[in-house]
């Protein structure tokens, strides 16, 4: 008898969104995405109000799922789960819930890396959607990573620059949280950026060797200049919003582009797929989509729904690694700081 | 015995000895490969001469193998992955082909780790590979189907009348390939 359809449910909860998705044979038929408001009121995710949270979400997350995709658990042919990196207590949730279903079922249990998650989601399918060939380059940009990872082939991945501080996300927070803007920032700086004029204000781009980035610089330097404007002005960031935006914007934009061009010289890769949160940002869209013309990139942006924290990048992993016979053991262990 | 045996040159001259004289000696024929029997008492067979023979005397008794034939026969080499309808729709089958299709010719996915997830057939779990196959294993239309592709070419084939459908992988040109008949006779 036919095997018929591979069936994967992949679970993600490694910061402040429960997610599950449910895949056939590389394609997603559903992924159910719950996010955390309470983590507005304080500013940013605070760890132990998003492990409560996931416990509460975790369980209709995955039977939504499972009803979106019209499938029953016991069609179900392995469970991927996001391991690592992210909060422990997060990540502990879906681990444990991954484990006890797996064993309930009798099917494969398969831990994903969250960054290789962001990276192969590119490989989903989708119409209309093209797949980076082999070797390309990733640039993983969000609220907790921020990396340039050379991707030789599904799972031989060499990170070759990486945040030596801040992520890009939190820079955009941050600067967000000094312009009274609420959490996330991210997508508001993106939409006031658009009516301003990204050379209004000039920022100092922090001089990393090599690959690496640094934001916390930059942070500062937005908090100082600010500071004192205010001084002078009270209500400067009112009045120049839009300009203020556009220009923190543009010099984000303008680091993480040096590195990226960086990274083509020195490998000679000009395949270029983004992930993570960050590749939402209009703003970087439109900056990889003009270095194809101008540095004859060939560049690949995910769907919208698979750039932010989801469970279809982990079911794309988890099919990846059920088709290598890749999977784990009962007694895999949640990891904070796993590394691709 | 061995002088018995010294005068046997055919195989239906191998078949009526072990008839005749299965009271006193165990006898059977048995075929060696080049490519596939890689033992040492394949490979000493494999350097003598049709009529040859080699006597293994042990304790319990002597055992005689005697190359009866020795000929050169074309095989062929694929993997394959078996789809069979009997739950599953036709057109469920070309879609899922077609996605396994896609996948191995964009070099997505290997050919091995899709058979084994994918396949109905028993060589799912080494990949698909049926190993050397001799001319006339199976039907005219899929040797000559086979015959016609490159290696490496993966194709689909269909069997209607015994609802079988295929994904197969040419993994080696058609070749001449030594094997030897044997007659194996023990001392009771």
């Amino acid at each position: 008898m036919t095997k018929e359809n591979i069936y994967i449910l992949g679970i993600e909860s490694s910061c402040d969104d429960t997610s599950a998705a449910i895949l056939c044979n590389a394609k997603i038929l559903s992924n159910v995405v719950a996010s955390q408001k309470i983590h507005a009121e304080y500013g940013g995710v605070v760890p132990e109000l998003a492990s409560r949270a996931h416990q509460s979400n975790i369980v209709p997350v995955v039977h939504q799922a499972l009803k979106e995709a019209n499938i029953s658990k016991t069609q179900l042919n392995g469970i991927a789960f996001t391991r690592g990196p992210g909060l422990m207590g997060s990540l502990l949730v879906g681990t444990s819930f991954a484990k006890s279903l797996a064993y309930g079922l009798e099917i494969p249990l398969i831990d994903v890396n969250h960054m290789q998650g962001h990276i192969l989601a590119h490989f989903i399918e989708e119409s209309g959607h093209k797949k980076p060939p082999f070797p390309f380059l990733a640039m993983t940009i969000s609220g907790g990573h921020t990396q340039i990872v050379k991707v030789n082939n599904y799972f031989e991945m060499e990170v070759i620059g990486e945040t030596i501080d801040d992520a890009v996300g939190e820079a955009y927070d941050k600067s967000g949280k000094i312009l009274g803007l609420g959490y996330p920032a991210g997508s508001q700086i993106d939409k006031l950026a658009q009516a301003g004029e990204p050379k209004a204000y000039q920022f100092t781009k922090p001089k990393v060797v090599g690959l690496d980035f640094s934001f916390s610089g930059l942070k500062t330097a937005i908090l100082y200049f600010i500071q004192r404007e205010e001084k002078v002005n009270p209500n400067f960031v009112k009045e120049n919003l839009n300009d203020i935006c556009a220009s923190i914007q543009y010099t984000i934009i303008e680091i993480l582009m040096d590195k990226l061009k960086l990274a083509v010289k020195q490998t000679g890769i000009k395949h270029i797929a983004i992930g993570g949160g960050v590749s939402a940002n209009s703003g970087i869209r439109t900056a990889l989509k003009s270095a194809e013309k101008k540095h004859d990139w060939t560049t690949y942006i995910p769907k919208f729904e698979y750039t932010t924290d989801n469970g279809a990048m982990i079911a794309i992993v988890g099919y990846l690694k059920y088709l290598e016979n890749d999977f784990s053991n009962f007694n895999v262990m949640a990891s904070a700081r796993l590394k691709i | 015995m061995e002088i018995y045996v010294d005068n046997i040159t055919t195989i239906d001259e191998a078949k009526a000895f072990i008839k005749t004289h299965k009271t006193n000696f165990k006898g059977k024929i048995i075929t060696f490969n080049k490519e596939k029997h890689k033992t040492r008492l394949a490979s000493e067979l494999f350097e003598k001469a049709k009529g040859g023979k080699k006597v293994i005397k042990t304790e319990k008794g002597k055992t005689i193998y005697k190359i009866i034939d020795k000929k050169q026969i074309i095989h062929y080499k694929v993997s394959i992955m078996l789809f069979d309808n009997e739950k599953t729709s036709i057109s469920e089958i070309n879609s899922l082909r077609s996605f396994i299709l896609k996948g191995i010719k964009n070099k997505e996915h290997k050919f091995e780790n899709l058979a084994r997830v994918y396949s109905a057939h028993p060589t799912a779990k080494t990949g698909g590979d049926l190993g050397w196959l001799k001319k006339g294993t199976f039907s005219n239309r899929f040797e000559k189907v086979v015959s016609d592709k490159r290696v490496g070419q993966v194709f689909s084939f269909d069997e209607h009348r015994q609802k079988k459908y295929y994904i197969i992988m040419k993994t080696q040109d058609s070749k001449q390939i030594e094997e030897i008949t044997i007659l194996k006779i023990e001392q009771k």
